[in-house]
């Protein structure tokens, strides 16, 4: 079981805790300074929770540790304060997303991990339920 | 820097090779390549491959493979999930070049049938970010789904547009005894097919399996007893961020294009002296966005250059004249190999019903993950 490394994780995908540069740019997950910049440069900042469907795709054929599902919904979403995230999509289904329709986040378990099941939560995104 | 010649090659067939492990299969590919050449001569050996730590349970392959190979010299594996095998030929390429050896063998192998499916996707989404797509459960495939979803919104495309991708793939493939499928399709049953990752269609993806293939790079002392050298006139590697999200144009291959430009650039000619070319082909979109990313199609132009023929045997620009991913077979980490052995045979007129006429300089690039390595090399028939 790599505990250490989930409890590492808790902060990005618990929180959507990513960084804001001074210029304005945001990224995610935090991460060190680049080559070249100060070490200060980026600072923490909670992601937007909200935005916009990028890309998606409806996954049938699925890794060992996701082979019970028969759908794997996963997207691109470019989040309200220009950040882009890749997550699974969560309650809907294939035939709903369209391009540019409004997502939202939510927290939901990720699935099991290692010989003791430890369960794994995580972001992932639905449809925006209320504009 | 020397100048570097591509002397022996070969390749086993694209097989579930259930019967063989991976070290028969590199071993066929080693002997077939080498040929008679005394093995003494051997200065380094670089093997291409991506899974064998977890599917097949061993590193250390270099020295793994040397070992049964009688081999006691330099041995090196090189991973770049896809593009390992390519990324092991450039090593081969600066051993050369560099004056460090005159003889040099680079050998690309997979094996991955020893798992099933699931695992198999397992081992491959290892060329994913881990922490950010791969334990969400992204799939290779679906990577390369969420790139052709987009590209289909942004120039509303059908997804029939890319059947000519693999239309082209499997005529080629059938007439090459090494493909792993060696019949043809045509858009209607391309068009029919279940969907394994939407939009990515079953016909629009390639189908992993097993096969080694293997090359000996020599310096121009020895190329002159060579009967027909091929000169590797550009080399070039550059990578991108691994993670979709964190690129700036989700549908702009950025390393692709660099890696490609400077191989042009050192070779010193123009993409239209390219006869023949050989890409990352699993999916038509992973196709599509090479030839946008090489310069050969304006975006969101590439699935139009397929649908009018230019990269068929008698087009401007054949593509996968030995089948591509598709129709020859994924062989993941071993594919930069099989690409330049396929690419030698041509220039060499050996290229048997897949011929193409007169081809005298090829282009072959090969992608790791969602092309966050890109390699690509130019191949030339030489004049020692």
């Amino acid at each position: 079981m790599n505990l250490p490394k989930q409890w590492r994780l808790k902060g990005q995908r618990y929180r959507l805790e990513g960084q804001r540069h001074s210029d304005g740019r945001v990224r995610f997950p935090a991460q060190p300074a680049k080559l070249g910049e100060a070490s200060d440069a980026w600072q923490p900042y909670q992601l937007a929770s909200t935005g916009e469907l990028y890309s998606w795709t409806a996954q049938r054929s699925n890794r060992s540790e996701f082979d019970h599902e028969p759908i794997v919904l996963v997207g691109m979403i470019k989040l309200a304060d220009g950040c882009m995230l890749t997550a699974q999509l969560t309650d809907c289904e294939p035939s709903e997303l369209q391009i540019g329709m409004a997502m939202e986040a939510v927290t939901r378990s990720w699935g099991k991990v290692g010989d003791d099941d430890l369960l794994v939560y995580g972001y992932k995104f639905r449809p925006k339920l209320v504009d | 820097m020397q100048q570097v010649f591509i002397a022996g090659t070969a390749c086993t067939a694209v097989r579930e090779h259930y019967d063989r492990s991976l070290l028969d299969l590199a071993l066929e590919a080693l002997h077939g390549a080498v040929g008679t050449l005394d093995p003494n001569l051997i200065q380094a050996l670089y093997v291409g491959n991506a899974l064998g730590d977890t599917l097949s349970e061993q590193s250390q392959l270099g020295a793994y493979i040397a070992g049964a190979a009688g081999l006691n010299c330099e041995a090196v594996r090189v991973e770049a999930a896809g593009a390992s095998g390519a990324l092991a030929l450039r090593q081969g390429y600066l051993a050369i070049a560099s004056g460090q050896a005159d003889v040099v063998v680079v050998l690309g192998v997979e094996k991955a049938t020893d798992k099933l499916d699931a695992a198999l996707q397992a081992a491959l989404a290892l060329g994913l970010d881990g922490e950010l797509e791969r334990a969400l459960g992204l799939t290779l495939t679906g990577a390369w789904a969420l790139l052709m979803q987009r590209y289909l919104h942004e120039y509303q495309l059908p997804a029939t547009a890319f059947a000519p991708f693999a239309v082209n793939a499997h005529t080629n493939g059938a007439g090459n005894r090494h493909a792993l499928y060696r019949f043809a399709i045509n858009a209607q049953k391309w068009a029919n097919a279940g969907q394994i990752a939407e939009p990515l269609n079953m016909l629009d993806c390639s189908t992993v399996a097993d096969g080694a293939a293997a090359v000996v790079l020599v310096s121009q002392r020895y190329a002159r007893e060579v009967a027909q050298p091929i000169a590797i006139v550009g080399s070039a590697t550059s990578s991108s961020n691994v993670a979709l999200a964190q690129r700036s144009d989700l549908l702009w291959l950025e390393a692709a294009a660099a890696s490609g430009n400077n191989a042009l650039q050192q070779a010193k000619l123009k993409r239209d002296a390219i006869n023949i070319i050989e890409l990352s082909d699993p999916h038509g979109i992973a196709a599509a966005l090479s030839l946008e990313a090489l310069g050969y199609a304006e975006r969101g132009q590439a699935t139009q250059l397929a649908a009018e023929g230019v990269i068929a045997k008698d087009g401007a620009l054949p593509l996968a004249t030995a089948g591509g991913y598709k129709a020859r077979g994924d062989v993941g980490g071993a594919t930069g190999v099989y690409q330049v052995v396929e690419l030698v045979a041509q220039l060499r007129g050996q290229a048997g019903a897949n011929q193409i006429a007169n081809a005298k300089t090829a282009l072959a690039q090969c992608l790791g993950g969602v092309g966050a390595t890109a390699v690509t090399h130019i191949l030339q028939v030489a004049e020692v």
